[in-house]
């Protein structure tokens, strides 16, 4: 049985944690605060980026259409795009990802397919590559340090069209935690190559003019576009990861009272029992004299 | 009154500006192009300029500096999309050396895409 004195360090040893614990919980709360707000300050931008390429795309025959629009008919490789967070303490955030890509990868499998990988934020690349090794094409580590931006968009949308190009793959699907609430984060696939457009309804869509012609349009649009897309997920992650932080810490601090209570009760029965078996063999000496 | 067109200017970290306006012009790669209100469905890929809103038709009452982007023009609204979009009034040396940083970073991209180094 612990003594007095271990179980008094044990309880100002969990005190100090349980502190860590509520200031991080705090500081996450704070954080997905601000992380919600750029998100939805980003919204407007990205579903009007996606309304006129919906619109373009109705305007232009798909068969025709551009490559990173359309996708590759020959679909035998398909990038996986998987952002997470760059750091931890965030309950099962990116085991929650990490699962959904293996769930996609063995689906790809059994399709015939490849699946490459490229990562944003450190956790899930040190996971992916133990799963996958080689099929790990690049990782960007720290990418959302501070917080994400368009730049960090813009370098991964750089090296996935340069890689498209190269024909290292036919199809990208980004996988990011979407944002419900605090307490859930939902991993969910997304394609960017081909680009999912919803069919057109007759009546209710305009009739476009372009300048210059769709087709330049689109070329000039689709980079932006793809670039876009990666942001609302690095910002609609980068809130999921602090929903997930703060729920994860406000568990670990009500264990932590809790476990402070009952080392507590442990505390003071030893110290009394202590107390007790002092005051009888006082007694016990006296009554000897 | 003078019928007006609702306007947004927005980037990926906000909306720059947004009201109603009796006139936008937008700066098209093919040329610059007026918006009224029942304007034509359109989509115009905009080069780097300024847009300029009048208040009525002869008055401006706002110039925005655009880097570039893509006008979403239907007959009751106009959106414009840039990634970097500001007030002319509020211009200071920060946007500036923002824009500046931004050009250095397109620039660098446009150089690496036409001297590729093959290992």
């Amino acid at each position: 049985m612990a003594s007095v004195k271990q179980l008094r360090n044990r309880i100002a040893s969990i005190k100090g944690t349980q502190r860590i614990t509520s200031a991080m919980k705090m500081v996450a709360a704070a954080k997905l605060r601000r992380a919600q707000q750029r998100t939805r300050t980003n919204r407007p931008y990205s579903e009007s980026m996606y309304d006129i390429v919906t619109a373009l795309a109705h305007s232009t025959s798909a068969a025709n259409g551009p490559e990173l629009l359309v996708g590759r008919d020959l679909d035998r490789t398909r990038l996986i795009l998987l952002i997470s967070s760059d750091r931890g303490l965030c309950g099962s955030f990116n085991s929650s990802l990490g699962k959904k890509v293996q769930e996609l990868v063995g689906n790809l499998a059994s399709e015939g397919k490849v699946a490459k990988i490229m990562t944003v934020g450190r956790k899930a690349s040190g996971i992916m590559r133990s799963l996958y090794g080689d099929r790990v094409i690049a990782t960007y580590d720290n990418l959302s340090r501070p917080a994400p931006s368009l730049e960090g968009a813009q370098t991964v949308r750089d090296d996935i069209t340069m890689r498209f190009m190269d024909g290292e793959f036919d199809s990208v699907t980004l996988v990011y935690s979407a944002f419900e609430s605090a307490l859930t984060q939902i991993p969910t696939p997304k394609s960017l190559v081909p680009l999912s457009i919803p069919k057109a309804t007759d009546g209710k869509s305009l009739n476009y003019d372009f300048e210059p012609e769709p087709e330049a349009v689109l070329e000039y649009l689709l980079p932006l576009n793809l670039s876009t897309q990666i942001y609302l997920g690095m910002l609609e992650s980068f809130a999921s990861e602090q929903g997930a932080r703060m729920t994860a810490m406000d568990n670990a601090t009500r264990n932590a009272k809790d476990l402070i209570e009952s080392l507590s009760i442990t505390y003071n029965r030893t110290r009394q029992a202590q107390i007790t078996k002092e005051l009888i063999e006082i007694i016990s000496g006296a009554e000897a004299v | 009154m003078a019928e007006v067109l609702p306007f947004r200017i927005l980037c990926p970290d906000g909306v720059v500006a947004e009201g109603d306006a009796g006139l936008v012009v937008i700066p098209g790669v093919d040329g610059d192009l007026g918006v009224l209100l029942r304007h034509s469905a359109m989509i115009v890929q905009i080069r780097r300029g300024t847009v300029a809103v009048f208040s009525d038709r002869q008055k401006v009452s706002a110039r925005y500096y655009i880097d570039g982007g893509t006008a979403h023009i239907t007959p009751d609204t106009l959106m414009i999309l840039s990634d970097m979009a500001c007030d002319l009034e509020n211009l200071d040396e920060a946007i500036i050396s923002q824009g500046l940083a931004h050009q250095e970073r397109a620039e660098a991209q446009l150089h690496a895409l036409k001297n590729p180094v093959y290992a």
